[in-house]
């Protein structure tokens, strides 16, 4: 079979991480023959679980009332930047003249809702020397697109490096294209496979409760993370968000909302996630408010083994 | 991609061309469009005006000495700016990092500690200046499946639509979306 158009693949990412919404049947034929080639195209599993991470992205995009315009000078600081002789490093320079006519950090004048066009300074040259921008030492821009090319290269070895268990190797070699180690260690359809596990306890250090369970579970288009817990957990007046924080203690990434407190419930989540050890996952209590980070009100929490 | 029921498009591509080679004034409009999306996002990863303003000027700065890298053929400078605006931002941490370090030593901090950083917060800022920079239906249909999480059939009948309209703009929407959040990685990993 080729392989399934985008058209489908989105289907498939919006009936997986949606399995409570039933889309209406009727391609039920197509979509059985597209899960079974996720099973056998590493290419195409992919897509999914991109398409999966835009999905949850979305999700838990709300709707934004707090733009926050540049002080009107910003624009005339650029343009002063641009204009300035250029100079041997590569990394931009402090800009020039911004200490003194700068405002005081937090100075409350610019309320961030008014009109942010540049002002008339834009009537700069509009021709700016072409050839500075080729002579222009290489930008890190241009060395990010041979670091994405690498990265890409070295992604496949890592999804192995990650696996807890072998079974869960094994379905993931053969999910690369390894026919014959698929068919001796897993049955056609694959089942999904738990392959990390962790208690979600409170974060009382000195009698920490246990009112939950993590686990990252791959099923055949990707990995979820699954919670459950032994009762609703307390959302105050707010609502209870689910995150993966590095095990580095600084990044974080939302992975959804628990809508009534309890579960089970089950969010779909990236491998590239678990190999950059976003391994933490916390419980946090949220309010309704503009504010789409972490609350920093923890309910519970539980580290997943490497 | 070409989404015909979408007209900023077609002029973000034009826009993309001009910028590429090297038009001031295409600069000036993407700081007209984008500014206050890439102040937002440095603003709130940051909580400090000073440093997001500062970021914003390096992010346009750097677009500019960069536009090389920039696709035309991929159609969206707001994710590329994105990209470079999570790259400032991460520069400007590690600058602060250092800064703090020096002037006293941290204590070891525990991961309870809630200085964690919301990692997509960039990409949701995104997508919520997309929509509201999109045209209707596609806009209020992509608000309600996404943000609302409806289910497609009570979309179709609230906003009077076929099912089969809701859906394919559901599922332009999230490839679409996916491409956007694509370019963001590819510049900012
Ligand atoms: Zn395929």
């Amino acid at each position: 079979m080729s392989h399934p158009d985008d058209d489908l693949l989105a289907d498939l990412a919006l009936n997986i991480s949606d399995s409570d919404s039933h889309t209406g049947p009727g391609d039920d034929t197509s979509h059985a023959e597209a899960l079974a080639h996720l099973a056998g195209c590493a290419a195409c599993a992919d897509t999914v679980a991109d398409l999966r991470r835009a999905l949850s992205v979305a999700r838990r995009a709300h709707r934004e009332t707090g733009w926050e315009a540049p002080a009107p000078d910003v624009w005339s600081r650029i343009t002063d930047e641009l204009d300035s002789p250029p100079t041997s490093g590569s990394r931009p320079d402090p800009p020039p003249g911004s200490p003194a006519p700068m405002p005081s950090a937090g100075s409350p004048g610019s309320d961030g809702t008014r009109d942010h066009r540049p002002g008339p300074k834009t009537e700069q040259p509009p021709h700016a020397p072409p050839e500075h921008g080729q002579a222009a030492p290489p930008d890190e821009l241009t060395e990010l697109r041979s670091e994405r090319r690498d990265r890409e290269a070295a992604r496949r070895p890592r999804r192995i490096a990650w696996s807890a268990g072998l079974a869960a190797a094994a379905l993931v070699i053969g999910l690369l294209g390894g026919r014959a180690l698929w068919h001796e260690s897993a049955p056609q359809p694959p089942q999904p496979v738990t392959v990390a596990q962790a208690p979600l306890d409170t974060l009382d250090t000195t009698s920490p409760q246990q009112l939950g369970e993590a686990a990252v579970v791959r099923t055949s288009n990707g990995y979820k993370l699954d919670i459950d817990t032994s009762k609703p957990l307390p959302a105050g007046s707010g609502y209870l968000e689910v995150w993966l924080i590095n095990r580095d203690g600084k990044r974080m990434v939302s992975v959804g909302v628990m809508r009534n407190g309890e579960g089970p419930v089950s969010f779909p989540i990236t491998q590239k996630l678990i190999d950059e050890g976003y391994v933490i996952v916390d419980i946090s209590r949220e309010q309704f408010d503009d504010n789409p980070a972490h609350s920093g009100d923890s309910v519970v929490r539980g580290k997943l083994p490497a | 991609m070409h989404v015909p029921d979408d007209p900023d498009t077609e002029f973000d591509a034009q826009l993309c061309v001009e910028f590429a080679a090297g038009s001031r004034d295409a600069l000036a409009e993407m700081y007209r469009r984008w500014s206050t999306l890439v102040h937002t996002i440095a603003y709130r990863a940051l909580g400090d005006r000073h440093d997001a303003e500062d970021v914003t000027q390096q992010v346009f700065v750097s677009a500019w000495h960069g536009r090389a890298s920039l696709r035309p053929d991929q159609g969206s400078p707001a994710a590329w700016l994105v990209g470079i605006t999570k790259h400032r931002v991460a520069d400007m941490r590690t600058q602060r990092y250092r800064a703090r370090r020096n002037l006293s030593a941290v204590a070891a901090q525990t991961v309870t500690e809630p200085d964690v950083h919301d990692d997509d917060l960039a990409e949701r800022l995104l997508l919520v200046h997309e929509l509201e920079r999109m045209g209707d239906p596609r806009a209020t249909v992509l608000r309600m499946a996404f943000m609302e999480d409806r289910p497609q059939q009570e979309i179709a009948s609230e906003l009077d639509l076929p099912i089969g309209t809701v859906k394919s703009h559901v599922r332009r929407g999230l490839i679409e979306l996916r491409r956007r959040l694509e370019e963001v990685d590819r510049v900012a990993s």
